[in-house]
């Protein structure tokens, strides 16, 4: 329905969605307005005693961070693997769930459990169960007498072991939705095609991906988003890594917020990352409209 | 949907669990007396503070005080002490100070000194200040005022195994293999010897019996975040090292000569640590140790305490003798880097006087014994405490251990007051975890280190 | 989030789409052309293709059970083992002990897990109430500022609470409300506003038009239309959102813990500062507090699962 058409409505339009609106300007906005402020302060809120002033040097002292430029490169490359992965197995999932197996209500429940735990409680999971002393899987590695990799230790397997306590708690998110775009493909397209006679591969590649290419889209632009600023595990796992190869981006602005104080600086860099972020989300809303256009003939 | 039996049985399941959550939630709650005065106390869920609160209850009835306690994890105590003191949240009358904690609170104005008080005629009868252990409460002391009431020191030592130590078979094997006898490492290198010497993997005997699990020669926490750098600075200062950087010239000595040596030196000694060093947390270690597989621990001592000898989690009770830290550089003698908690006051408190007055009762003489008998492994900062008889008999532990500590008389340190503090710690404990899991040498990751740490220093103005 | 494709009528049990075998004898052979003459071999009879399907069902099956319930089946089990033995990996077979959780219940947990569940409750409530007009408004209307809407409401999801946390306390301090289950309930509400939003729009997104502007055309307010016309249809979705946000807010820990101090204290907090006592921050603590923390939710999210996945997937609208 256009705009132009509600007429008289339109005051019931802004009545229905002002509330909403002003809450989260005042309580999401406002705050995050605060924060691009902040960033154009020097505030140590231990030892200043009010924000001051100074313009963009915190962005000139950003641009020069090696340490920044780092976070930003690991976190990128933890993000696309990870969603990659979770798109691969999110995808089987939702293909197995599909085809209808008994119990499957009970076992997308099951399936969505580490969804629902706190990600604390999943960091802290997957961290014990690659310790070296105490955990099972270099136990089950010991015991089938294959090499014994440093895990947490080595900055390699440091990055494998969060990408699969990751894929671990977010495949369920993705299998979930292309599990509902699969159930909104029409039966009656499956039918046709295996009369025709298609191949189960041929069915997947002329019939589902098409239809499920948006959903596909949507959720590994949700899952790119927010393991790009993936916190809770890297801290309880490995703390930043050794050295500092799984120091992610959320980690640095956590350790200047929450240990170093210097909340300026780490507005700045906040900032910087959603501008950035923000424009990437625009230019794949608008590809994802086109691409889902192209996607439904 | 809610005629399903199925969903009626979870609803009430579920209402029966909250119901029966509820009831014992607030029965375990104390009923409040209507004309008490409430202080309410900020702290970490440690067990020495919770014997605190119960102690302070039971000291402040009579005088018609209660303390409320509210226990956060740790590092979240310092936030909400900051948080609320600028945003100006009147709730709390006492907070949990650490000593690396002082000068960013005291700046912060979230808490204040307690030297007027304690020099008030009343106040130093009952409090007698020259009865804390100067040793361990410099680290609560900040531009030349004292802000906290000292509650417990935690020095770092060795925690060995006594059994294994004084085994024969083993002492032959060693005299044979390294030309001296075996005891507990007086020096670094004879710490390495021993480390070395006690890695031994599954089937290879121990005392004479074979081994079902590894054992390790040493047992630390070295998580990144803080640990690895806590446990490494006593070594660090043991040879000879600045912390970081001079403090005369506020000069970074990250890649000193003496610091490299420090760094190559741990990095040697990590080969014969337990596994998941870099993973665990204080607590953590402790648990490897106290299953029986480690030789050595090196922790806070009342880390150790609270751990190995307890008999519901430790394999090895009445096995562990404690040690001073080894030394390195003969002009510092067991060097190590003194840890200090304390009751501070908060700014914002309502309640002045009464806090006061609760404290200097709690923390005396007669109140800190109080609070030991609650918690045997707390570590008095009182020199009459710890000399009193009672203490002797009763909580042999922490008697010796700690008399072993002052007269030892080792070289204590203390970290330095600066701002910057933390963000130089990561640096170098940066460089060092780099080190540890071989992505650097210790030359380059050090000189990597010391330019960052130069950086700063130059951002901040100490240098040019 | 959920734009899915065009919606077909909701599906029945249907089989599974056809592994490469041979020809269903289906359709109209008759007008092909004879096939070339090739010897025909001897196949040997493939099993029945029900069997088949069962045994891919039972292999997707225990697959999926593999993958998901080892770590928190570890968990549980590391909840119960006795401390002293805790670090053998060898020992399997233990007399469990159930004092950890005896000493979080004992720790005085029923108070914050009841303020907990009423905060995220009515949060979530609220939460829709707000989301669900809003959505329901939005998803039949056709505006051009819609893409940048849709990023206003999403990014500010993205700031950390780092530095958004000062303005909040302050904001709630002058409102009067520190520590206390109201500013709980406010804050969880602004939360997941945008979530909220975002599940609910793409959800109704499959509303047919038609059915609006029919109403419309009749005469209809719009708020008639939203209230009588696309609620009912929004059913399932408005569950599916609550739940989402529940567990967001169930879990929620740095604003609480900032906020609130004795009165208003949550379950999460109560919990992790029960654990994080650093001599207990250990794997047995920290395993009853990761089963403790889950098992409400999971609870709830088995019991519901039937209208969560209705509310998940669009064919539903179609009944």
């Amino acid at each position: 329905m256009k705009w132009a058409a509600l007429g008289s409505g339109r005051v019931y339009f802004w009545i229905m969605t002002v509330p909403a609106v002003v809450y989260v300007v005042a309580w999401r906005l406002g705050p995050a307005v605060y924060t691009l402020w902040l960033g154009l302060n020097q505030y140590n809120i231990v030892y200043d005693a009010a924000p001051r002033w100074n313009h963009f040097a915190n962005y000139t002292l950003l641009l020069r961070d090696g340490a920044l430029r780092q976070s930003i490169g690991l976190s990128g490359e933890f993000a696309v693997i990870a969603t990659a992965a979770e798109v691969v197995i999110g995808l089987g999932a939702a293909w197995f769930l599909d085809t209808d197996p008994p119990g499957r209500n009970l076992l997308l429940g099951v399936f969505l459990l580490p969804m629902i735990m706190a990600p604390v409680v999943v960091g802290t999971a997957w961290g014990t169960l690659f310790d070296r002393t105490v955990g099972y899987i270099p136990y089950a590695l010991q015991l089938l007498h294959l090499p014994q990799p440093q895990w947490l230790a080595t900055p390699g397997t440091a990055m494998f072991a969060l990408l699969i306590a990751d894929a671990w708690e977010w495949a369920p998110l993705v299998a979930l939705l292309l599990f509902a775009a699969l159930q909104a493909i029409p039966r009656e397209h499956f039918e046709a095609a295996r009369v025709d006679g298609a191949s189960g591969w041929q069915l997947f590649r002329r019939i589902i991906l098409p239809q499920i290419t948006g959903m596909i889209l949507v959720a590994a632009g949700l899952r790119l988003m927010d393991a790009f600023l993936e916190l809770d595990k890297v801290i309880i796992m490995t703390g930043g890594g050794p050295g500092s190869s799984t120091q992610f981006v959320s980690m640095f602005v956590y350790k200047q917020a929450f240990q170093f104080y210097e909340l300026g600086y780490a507005s700045a860099v906040i900032t910087l990352l959603l501008a950035a972020l923000g424009v990437a989300y625009w230019l794949y809303l608008r590809s994802y409209g086109r691409a889902l256009g192209a996607a439904n003939p | 949907m809610w005629r399903q039996p199925r969903y009626r049985v979870v609803a009430t399941a579920l209402a029966i669990v909250l119901a029966s959550l509820l009831v014992t939630g607030t029965v375990s709650q104390t009923s409040r007396a209507q004309n008490m005065t409430t202080l309410t106390f900020l702290g970490p869920d440690f067990d020495e503070w919770v014997a605190f609160v119960k102690v302070a209850n039971e000291i402040g009835k009579p005088m018609g005080i209660q303390l409320k306690p509210e226990y956060l994890p740790w590092d979240n105590v310092f936030q909400k002490a900051l948080i609320d003191s600028k945003s100006g949240v009147r709730t709390w009358d006492y907070v949990y100070i650490y000593n690396t904690w002082v000068p960013g609170l005291s700046a912060a104005k979230a808490v204040i000194p307690i030297d007027d008080f304690l020099s008030s005629p009343g106040a130093t009868e009952a409090v007698q200040p020259k009865d804390f252990i100067s040793l361990t409460t410099q680290g609560l002391q900040f531009n030349g005022k004292l802000w906290a009431m000292p509650m417990l020191a935690a020095p770092y030592m060795m925690g060995y195994r006594t059994d294994v130590f004084a085994d024969p078979t083993e002492k032959k094997a060693f005299q044979a293999k390294y030309g001296y006898a075996l005891g507990v490492p007086q020096t670094y290198k004879q710490l390495m010897d021993t480390a070395q010497f006690f890695t031994r993997k599954a089937g290879q005997t121990l005392m004479g019996k074979p081994l079902d699990q590894d054992f390790y020669g040493l047992v630390m926490a070295n998580k990144s975040g803080g640990f690895m750098f806590h446990r490494f600075e006593h070594i660090l200062v043991a040879f000879g090292a600045d912390l970081i950087y001079d403090p005369k010239t506020m000069q970074p000595t990250a890649n000193s000569p003496q610091s490299l040596a420090a760094v190559k030196y741990y990095v040697g000694l990590h080969k014969y640590m337990q596994p998941g060093t870099e993973t665990v947390t204080g607590g953590g270690a402790e648990r490897v140790m106290a299953a029986g597989r480690g030789a050595i621990a090196m922790d806070a001592l009342d880390n150790m305490l609270s751990v190995l000898p307890v008999a519901k989690l430790s394999k090895v009770v009445g096995k562990i003798g404690y040690a001073m830290l080894p030394t390195q550089v003969p002009s510092r003698p067991h060097a190590n880097v003194a840890d200090a908690n304390g009751l501070a006051i908060y700014a914002l408190t309502q309640h002045r006087a009464e806090a006061f007055k609760l404290a200097t009762a709690v923390l005396s003489t007669q109140g800190t014994k109080q609070v030991m008998k609650e918690y045997p492994a707390l570590i008095p900062m009182r020199a009459s405490v710890i000399r009193d008889p009672e203490v002797r008999t009763n909580y042999g532990n922490v008697f010796n251990a700690m008399n072993t500590f002052l007269n030892g008389k080792p070289y204590t340190a203390f970290i330095p007051p600066l701002k910057e503090w933390v963000q130089a710690q990561d640096l170098y404990e940066q460089a060092l975890s780099a080190a540890m899991s071989g992505q650097q040498t210790p030359e380059d990751a050090l000189s990597g280190a010391q330019a960052k740490v130069t950086d700063l220093f130059k951002r901040q103005g100490y240098i040019k | 989030m959920m734009r899915s494709g065009p919606a077909g009528p909701a599906a029945p049990a249907r089989p599974s789409p056809p592994e490469a075998g041979p020809r269903s004898p289906h359709g109209p052979t008759a007008a092909r052309p004879a096939p070339l003459k090739r010897p025909v071999r001897p196949r040997r009879r493939a099993a029945p293709a029900a069997v088949r399907r069962r045994r891919w069902h039972l292999a997707g099956i225990a697959a999926l059970l593999a993958w998901t319930l080892p770590p928190f089946l570890y968990l549980v089990m590391l909840s119960v083992k006795p401390e002293r033995i805790l670090i053998d990996r060898s020992q399997f077979l233990f007399w469990p002990t159930f004092e950890r959780y005896h000493d979080f219940v004992a720790s005085g947990l029923g108070a914050p897990i009841w303020t907990s569940l009423v905060t995220s409750t009515l949060g979530s409530l609220g939460t829709l109430v707000l989301a669900g007009l809003a959505a329901m408004t939005f998803s039949f209307l056709e505006f051009r500022a819609k893409t940048v809407l849709f990023l206003l409401i999403l990014l500010p999801r993205m700031f950390p609470p780092v530095t958004t946390v000062i303005p909040i306390q302050l904001m709630l301090k002058s409102m009067g409300l520190i520590d206390t289950k109201t500013a709980l309930v406010i804050l969880f509400i602004g939360f997941e506003i945008p979530l909220a939003i975002w599940v609910l729009h793409t959800f109704l997104a499959d509303v047919p038009r038609e059915l609006a502007e029919s109403a419309a055309m009749d005469g209809a307010s719009l708020p008639a239309i939203v209230l009588r016309i696309l609620l009912p249809l929004a059913g399932p979705g408005l569950l599916a959102a609550f739940i989402l946000c529940f567990i967001f807010n169930w879990n929620e820990f740095l604003f609480p813990l900032i906020v609130t101090s004795f009165n208003a204290r949550t379950g999460s907090v109560a919990m992790m500062s029960f654990t994080a006592g650093y001599k207990k921050l250990q794997w047995g603590a920290l395993a009853t507090l990761g089963v403790i923390m889950t098992i409400p939710v999971v609870l709830f999210v088995l019991a519901f699962r039937q209208s969560l996945v209705r509310g998940f997937t669009a064919g539903a609208l179609k009944g």
